[in-house]
């Protein structure tokens, strides 16, 4: 019996010691050589979870709940694609390259198409920089308490594991560093920078296109040869 | 020679007056303010220029502000209130919005 109480309260000291959260509001401002855009949203953060209420531009919310990913723009959220916000960009790079997220001051990553530094004070972000040719993109914390906990944020939200695009699109997305998306003359026009840097041009159609993906149809209009058979295979493999 | 010294003696003793004027109370103050006056005249214009840096500095400035396009991220979502997006692409607009690459 005592053993089981040492048991039982070492667990609790564990995870109490390492449970690490926080609730924040950030800003994420892009500058290219002649606009600048932002984004502003609060973040509700637990161990790897993320509740983010984007509030400029639009008011989307978005979830992350261990592998998966929800969002939407009411209290009912739909299964998405992994979303990578700056933080999850600079995380997983940094554990690519094995450094120690254990640091204190800044820190510079360097790939081939773009270089990430950020600053870390007191075992807080403070921010993260990313800059890929002349468009410097950066995320600025602001740290404050919340009256509320990550659980009683997430306890007002429904999870339908139900996505309303189809998977095998959403993975074309992630062969992109990032993307932008245009809605005009009823085609949704993608315009990406590949992972070696390359610009890519895609149109998405309800109605007529090179590719069909579910209900969507796909034309690729720009593309290195390298990223268009990855796409390709990712239709493929999913049609 | 006596002559000679009472004659130097009077020149040393004008020159003396001349070099070591003192002037009285009412001429001291009057040649005090009008030099106060001048310093004040100093600052004041010191402000002036400097009021109309700061000036010049701010209109430069504000101009430059307003010709910065204060967007929301991302040109797309400028774009998409041009034409109504179906509910279709939404999810994907969305994604573009929040993500900030993979």
């Amino acid at each position: 019996m005592k053993k089981f109480f040492v048991l039982f309260f070492f667990i609790i000291f564990t995870v109490l010691m390492f449970s690490f959260s926080y609730h924040a509001y950030r800003f994420v401002i892009e500058y290219t050589k002649d606009k600048q855009y932002t984004r502003y949203e609060e973040v509700y953060y637990k161990d790897g979870d993320k509740i983010v209420f984007v509030k400029i531009p639009r008011r989307i919310i978005w979830v992350k709940l261990g592998d998966k990913y929800y969002m939407g723009t009411s209290d009912k959220l739909k299964l998405c694609p992994p979303i990578k916000d700056l933080e999850d960009i600079f995380l997983e790079y940094a554990n690519s390259h094995g450094i120690s997220l254990d640091f204190n001051g800044e820190i510079t990553i360097s790939e081939k198409a773009f270089t990430l530094k950020a600053l870390k004070i007191d075992g807080l972000l403070r921010n993260v920089i990313r800059k890929f040719e002349d468009v410097i993109t950066e995320m600025q914390y602001i740290y404050t308490l919340s009256n509320y906990t990550f659980n009683e944020i997430l306890q007002n939200f429904k999870f339908i594991d139900k996505s309303e695009v189809p998977q095998s699109i959403y993975n074309i997305f992630n062969l992109f560093l990032w993307f932008n998306v245009e809605y005009e003359d009823d085609v949704l026009k993608v315009y990406a920078i590949d992972k070696d840097g390359e610009n890519i041009l895609l149109e998405i159609s309800d109605k007529s296109g090179d590719y069909q993906v579910g209900e969507y149809y796909l034309t690729i209009l720009e593309s290195s040869d390298k990223t268009r058979e990855e796409i390709l295979n990712e239709i493929s493999s999913n049609s | 020679m006596k002559f000679d010294d009472e004659f130097y003696t009077k020149i040393i003793n004008i020159f003396a007056r001349r070099i070591n004027y003192t002037p009285g109370s009412l001429l001291e103050e009057k040649i005090i303010s009008q030099i106060r006056r001048r310093k004040r005249f100093n600052i004041t214009k010191i402000f002036v220029v400097m009021a109309i840096v700061v000036i010049f500095v701010t209109v430069v400035v504000f101009s430059n502000l307003n010709t910065v396009n204060q967007r929301s991220i991302y040109s797309s979502y400028e774009n998409n209130n041009i034409q109504e997006v179906p509910q279709k692409f939404e999810p994907i607009i969305d994604i573009s919005l929040v993500s900030d690459g993979f």
